[in-house]
């Protein structure tokens, strides 16, 4: 099993893969920077070194692009009533203020992000301490109505813990240990800020693989049950059972990370049809599909966005790109009227 | 400089131990000087082991003598790529030159698209160099000699060695010749082909290649090059092969790769190739060498993270 540290760290790679790819001119974020020095110390490892080699900071142009795409189809087809986002173990990811930064961003009515208590906090320092940010915690130019809160906690010093909760109108941010939470505390922690009527996305980048399978089927099924019309978007690394897979699995283990909740989706088949599985019961979809970042390299990403990375930086090979890409999916499920346009 | 005993560098490379800086420039010198005699093509016989791409990967660079046999008690033709990528670009081509040194005739060495200061600086070499010792130098003196790197062999006037590929310019291996190598490799033109190219077994003419340098090309070009050259076979590396090798064209082109687990990451097999007297081609295939556990990523000062998306 990952050790808690080893899980946490990942977002601290995840934090500066994203600032590379910013470097090297593959993305536009201009949040990353102050969710950069990442929360807990970086290991000898360096997953906090600036430049990442070429391969990394393209997956993870391709990934953000993809995701980012699915998400704009998913607002689409919310139409004027806009919809609700939650993003599962979000750690670092800046996605809701680059959206909010957008001319025109889309209808989001809500956007929850959920993480352990640890990281949680820390983002809130983070927000906190760059107050020329804050307006996009609302929108532009309004002045934003927050509200900080501790865990509850029977400790003394419970009054003086730093806050793990931020709490703005549209702009949520929760505390839960997704390994442990039932579906009624997730329920119990989301519902009071979201609309069961109102068309709901939940976002799980790099998340459920860290989690056992079973966790992950209740929390789909969850949201399944919950709200009438429905998306979900996974990115994970396949469970893949070839070599690659197997030096992958023994690689992470050097960091203490494992990954079981990968293990049930050996290849894209299965990841195609993880949110019409059965098993889900009344919380499955009812349409998914799955593409890994090669394909979507191949398929998806505009030509000519493609040639303008291309310029960034040389690549000199393209074969440990394809190997390395083939393994990394997104997976889309969706449910209710309307909302079978997300896909990619 | 006092004369250096070069079978004494040898061991203490073979032992993975820094040469110093001055030895490594005088070193650098005197192989320029072996190099710069050699013809762009050159012809030598079987019996010959040919290696593919190395990357840095010390580890499996011993192994590969151990699974070959040692030098000069076997000739030896690479293929180039000696650096970037693995941790160990530095020990490998110590080692690779100071043997060339050592047994000129028994050693060629051919030049990859990674021997050049551009990509170098890219994919690791530069880095590794200034990390291990305190300056730029040692880098400067390979990347000077790497100019020097023949450009194409050819075993038993019969298979045609190169780095990448076949190139739109060179029909003839005279048109090989008269390229003037002492250089950093181009953008374009023939000898960034030779070193940039790739085999398309989708097309059967060449067409621009999505590494941005050098072409891809089909069957009947090779067809068409090995009838003009009174040769049957291109033999070259260049492209990752998860079982070591390939083999296309119905026989007339094959790939060696040489780097086992590429980059710590791949999973892939890699194999050196014996040829023999006779046309005889034998792909002996190996794995990763165990001291890359002892001596992987982990173990670097600091740890190298092996990348994955998380």
């Amino acid at each position: 099993m990952s050790s808690d540290q080893a899980v946490r760290g990942t977002d601290d790679d995840a934090a500066s893969m994203r600032i590379s790819a910013v470097n090297q001119g593959y993305l536009k974020d201009t949040f990353a920077p102050i969710f950069h020095p990442p929360s807990t110390p970086s290991a000898a490892a360096g997953p906090s070194s600036p430049r990442k080699p070429p391969l990394i900071n393209i997956g993870t142009h391709h990934r953000t692009y993809a995701i980012d795409l699915l998400i704009d189809r998913f607002f689409t087809s919310c139409g004027d009533a806009g919809g609700q986002v939650v993003s599962l173990g979000a750690g670092s990811d800046t996605r809701y203020f680059r959206y909010m930064e957008r001319p025109h961003p889309p209808h989001i009515r809500k956007y929850i992000e959920v993480d352990f208590a640890a990281s949680t906090a820390h983002k809130i320092k983070q927000i906190t301490g760059s107050p020329r940010r804050l307006p996009f915690l609302v929108h532009r130019n309004i002045t934003p109505d927050i509200e900080l809160r501790s865990s509850a906690s029977s400790h003394p010093d419970a009054a003086n813990a730093s806050p793990t909760s931020l709490i703005s109108p549209i702009y949520t941010l929760l505390p839960l240990d997704l390994r442990h939470a039932s579906p009624k505390e997730l329920n119990d922690l989301l519902l009071p800020y979201l609309d069961t009527k109102v068309p709901t996305l939940f976002l799980a980048e790099c998340v459920f693989c860290y989690l056992p399978p079973k966790i992950n089927e209740t929390l789909i099924k969850c949201f399944g049950q919950t709200f009438e019309k429905c998306s979900g978007i996974i990115y994970e690394m396949l469970g893949s059972r070839d070599s690659f897979g197997q030096v992958m699995r023994r690689n992470l283990a050097s960091r203490n990370l494992d990954i079981p909740g990968a293990d049930p989706f050996p290849d894209l088949s299965s990841e195609s049809k993880r949110f019409t599985d059965p098993a889900l019961g009344e919380g499955a979809f009812s349409a998914s599909g799955a593409k890994s970042l090669w394909d979507i390299r191949k398929s998806v990403i505009d030509k000519e966005e493609l040639s303008r990375i291309g310029k960034l930086e040389m690549l000199d090979e393209i074969e440990e790109l394809k190997l390395v890409l083939s393994h990394y999916v997104i997976a889309w499920g969706s449910k209710g009227e309307g909302m079978d346009a997300l896909h990619l | 400089m006092a004369p250096f005993d070069l079978d004494a560098c040898i061991d203490k490379v073979r032992d993975k131990q820094l040469l110093g800086e001055a030895l490594i420039r005088e070193i650098c010198e005197k192989t320029k000087e072996v190099l710069m005699r050699e013809s762009n093509v050159i012809h030598i016989a079987s019996p010959v082991t040919v290696v593919g791409d190395i990357h840095g990967q010390f580890h499996d660079l011993v192994e590969i003598f151990r699974i070959g046999g040692s030098a000069p008690n076997t000739n030896y033709l690479f293929l180039g790529d000696y650096v970037d990528r693995g941790l160990h670009s530095v020990e490998t081509i110590s080692l690779l030159t100071c043997l060339k040194l050592r047994y000129p005739e028994r050693i060629q060495l051919i030049r990859g698209n990674h021997e050049s200061r551009a990509v170098t600086q890219t994919y690791g070499f530069y880095l590794e160099c200034t990390r291990k010792y305190g300056s730029p130098a040692v880098w400067q003196a390979f990347t000077d000699m790497f100019d020097y790197l023949t450009l194409s062999v050819v075993v038993d006037d019969a298979i045609f060695c190169v780095h990448g590929g076949l190139s739109p310019s060179i029909h003839h291996i005279d048109q090989v010749k008269i390229i003037d190598r002492f250089r950093e490799i181009p953008h374009e033109g023939p000898m960034a082909d030779l070193v940039w190219s790739d085999p398309d077994p989708e097309k059967e003419d060449f067409a621009i290649s999505p590494r941005g340098a050098g072409y891809t090309f089909g069957a009947s070009i090779v067809k068409k090059f090995l009838n003009l050259n009174g040769m049957n076979h291109v033999l070259r590396a260049h492209q990752l092969c998860m079982e070591g090798y390939s083999i296309l064209y119905d026989d007339q082109l094959s790939t060696v790769w040489s780097a086992p687990n590429y980059c710590y990451r791949c999973g892939n097999m890699a194999s050196i190739l014996e040829v023999s007297p006779g046309g005889k081609r034998y792909f002996n295939v190996f794995e990763a060498a165990p001291e890359n556990e002892r001596d992987g990523p982990n173990q670097q000062q600091p740890a190298k993270a092996i990348e994955y998306f998380l």
